[in-house]
């Protein structure tokens, strides 16, 4: 070969050498977590919960004593729950998010792909392959989304990705398929959005876009100071798809919605305070009946002594009637009867949604609207940290319904309880830093059941619930 | 100057492809840590807990080090680990 050949070959290996070197500086980020909890209860896993009539479950059900006995039997479980996280960084500016989950709802569900879990349970396999053997297929996919900083100061998110709205949670709060945009010009954060939950229109008419569940979303933040900061968000809710009534008890059924909601919050810290809070109006259709809803927050923080004092408030309106115009209060429920939303900022396990819970996830306000009959509730709390590996905490909750309505549990004796009192819950939470990133931890919860429930059961009053949990949690 | 030329080539060309692979090489007569503890591995990404200790020891450098463009860069990126975060610990059987 010519001398001019050879240097040429070279000069090509030599710059395709150096070519190819970027493409190998991707930047690779993983992460997860393993959690696994020995749970001992009467009131998760039995009869009145997980496996209560027309009950779907799975999580997010609601507690139903009516017409059971008095006493269950307390369960003994383990459940187990890993994530894995996988993010693909080309630069600065572009990244591949990826989400997945693995669950045993309890150890010794199922083993060799045998769906175990009761009727109306979607998803086979998942969640099993607890039992002996394994080698099941559970492998869920939580979220894939692109985030890429599309323009300056404008990012950009494509694909299922977890998002949830400004007002703790009440109206939704899930992994949902949609495109955001969000902005940051100085003090000023604003985000535009449109998610499609679902599209049932497979079922009638073969044609999809047909029948479906959308939301549009319009939210905006202001920091006035860095004290103060401020915002609002306006929320279009039209679902005309075969999913869950809002209103009514496990109803699963052609819905027709439009609701818009308006919401205000605000969030103020001084020294050892902090105040925050939000009101939400809501106004529009659901299934022919016109509906005004609305619901009030407010919360604060203090420091005092060692540790954190907490206080939350909670007001959500409901309605008593099933004709004429209503007031009970929508958020966004999936297809198969289960919330996608959820209020935990009140620190409870019973009464309200625990933020332990993973599969079995239970309590007895489950949903914001509460079946339409509304929720009022006063929680308060404290935060001890104890060592610097050892934290605790304390809270107690009363939690009543806003309004009685046909949802209500019957008495054995035919009629219903004058009380709308849900009760009263106390309970204690201990966690202690094995290693890093490794906690063990426990939390007791017991609930003073109110006159809501005298003698719903098929023979007295239902029993107090109480729930304790032992947890280990590995988080990376 | 031809010949030199390609030397200079030559040598560029098979570096380039080694440079990768110097760091995990371990020095002669040292321990290798990636091995016996998991330490110091070339490809080893951060956990979140060390993502999140090393962006706020970054924040907590202030305007000294950073400007209010970069600090603003450097919330942004807290924001998003501690939604990971929240993200990996979200209770509940739908989310």
């Amino acid at each position: 070969m010519k001398s001019s050949k050879s240097l040429a070959a070279l000069a090509v290996l030599g710059l395709t050498v150096a070519a190819a070197t970027p493409a190998l500086a991707l930047e690779n980020e993983f992460h997860g977590m393993f959690a696994a909890r020995y749970i001992n209860s009467n009131f998760n896993g039995t009869s009145t919960t997980s496996f209560g009539d027309g009950a779907k479950y799975g999580g997010d059900t609601l507690y139903m004593p009516e017409g059971k006995p008095k006493k269950v039997y307390s369960a003994n479980f383990i459940e187990q729950r890993a994530r894995l996280q996988y993010i693909a960084k080309a630069n600065a500016d572009l990244k591949l998010v990826t989400h997945f989950e693995l669950d045993y709802t309890y150890w010794g569900n199922s083993s060799y792909g045998a769906n175990s879990a009761p009727a109306g349970f979607s998803g086979a396999g998942r969640n099993g392959g607890g039992a002996i053997g394994a080698d099941t297929v559970n492998f869920e996919t939580k979220s894939i989304y692109l985030d890429a900083n599309v323009a300056k100061n404008v990012n950009m998110r494509l694909g299922m990705q977890p998002y949830n709205d400004s007002f703790k949670g009440i109206l939704f709060d899930a992994d949902m398929a949609g495109i955001a945009f969000s902005s940051s010009y100085n003090k000023f954060t604003p985000s535009i959005g449109y998610f499609r939950f679902n599209d049932t229109g497979v079922q009638q008419d073969r044609v999809l876009g047909h029948l479906t569940n959308d939301l549009f979303l319009l939210d905006a933040k202001y920091a006035v100071s860095n004290e103060l900061k401020v915002g609002a968000a306006y929320y279009l809710f039209r679902n005309n798809s075969d999913t869950t009534n809002s209103n009514l008890l496990n109803d699963i059924s052609r819905q027709d919605v439009k609701m818009s909601t308006l919401g205000l919050n605000a969030e103020y810290t001084s020294g050892p305070l902090t105040l925050n809070g939000f009101g939400v109006l809501q106004a529009g259709t659901v299934n022919k009946r016109s509906t005004t809803a609305w619901a009030l927050n407010a919360g604060a923080k203090y420091k005092v002594g060692p540790g954190t004092a907490r206080t939350e408030f909670l007001y959500v309106s409901g309605e008593s009637g099933t004709t004429g115009h209503s007031n009970a209060f929508y958020s966004v429920f999936n297809h198969i009867g289960l919330s996608e939303h959820g209020y935990y900022d009140n620190e409870m396990a019973i009464l309200g949604r625990d933020k332990n819970a993973y599969t079995t996830d239970n309590s007895i306000i489950a949903s914001a609207g509460n079946n339409a009959q509304g929720q009022i509730g006063g929680y308060i709390g404290y935060d001890l940290p104890v060592t610097s590996k050892l934290t605790t905490a304390f809270n107690a909750g009363f939690a009543a319904v806003a309004k009685e309505n046909a949802n209500k549990p019957t008495r054995n004796t035919g009629s219903k309880n004058k009380s709308n009192y849900l009760g009263t819950e106390i309970n204690a939470e201990a966690t202690y830093q094995l290693l890093e990133g490794l906690s063990v931890g426990t939390r007791v919860a017991y609930v003073v059941l109110g006159d809501y429930y005298k003698d719903v059961a098929s023979n007295g009053t239902p029993v107090n619930p109480y729930d304790f949990k032992l947890m280990f949690k590995y988080t990376f | 100057m031809k010949k030199v030329l390609i030397a200079v080539l030559t040598t560029f060309a098979l570096s380039a492809g080694t440079m990768v692979l110097a760091a995990d090489a371990p020095q002669a007569n040292a321990k290798d840590e990636c091995l016996l503890a998991s330490k110091n591995c070339a490809n080893e990404v951060d956990s979140i807990q060390q993502k999140l200790k090393k962006i706020k020891a970054e924040i907590k450098k202030g305007k000294k080090v950073y400007s209010a463009e970069e600090l603003k860069k450097l919330n942004q990126k807290l924001k998003e680990a501690n939604e990971i975060l929240n993200n990996l610990e979200k209770p509940g059987a739908g989310r």
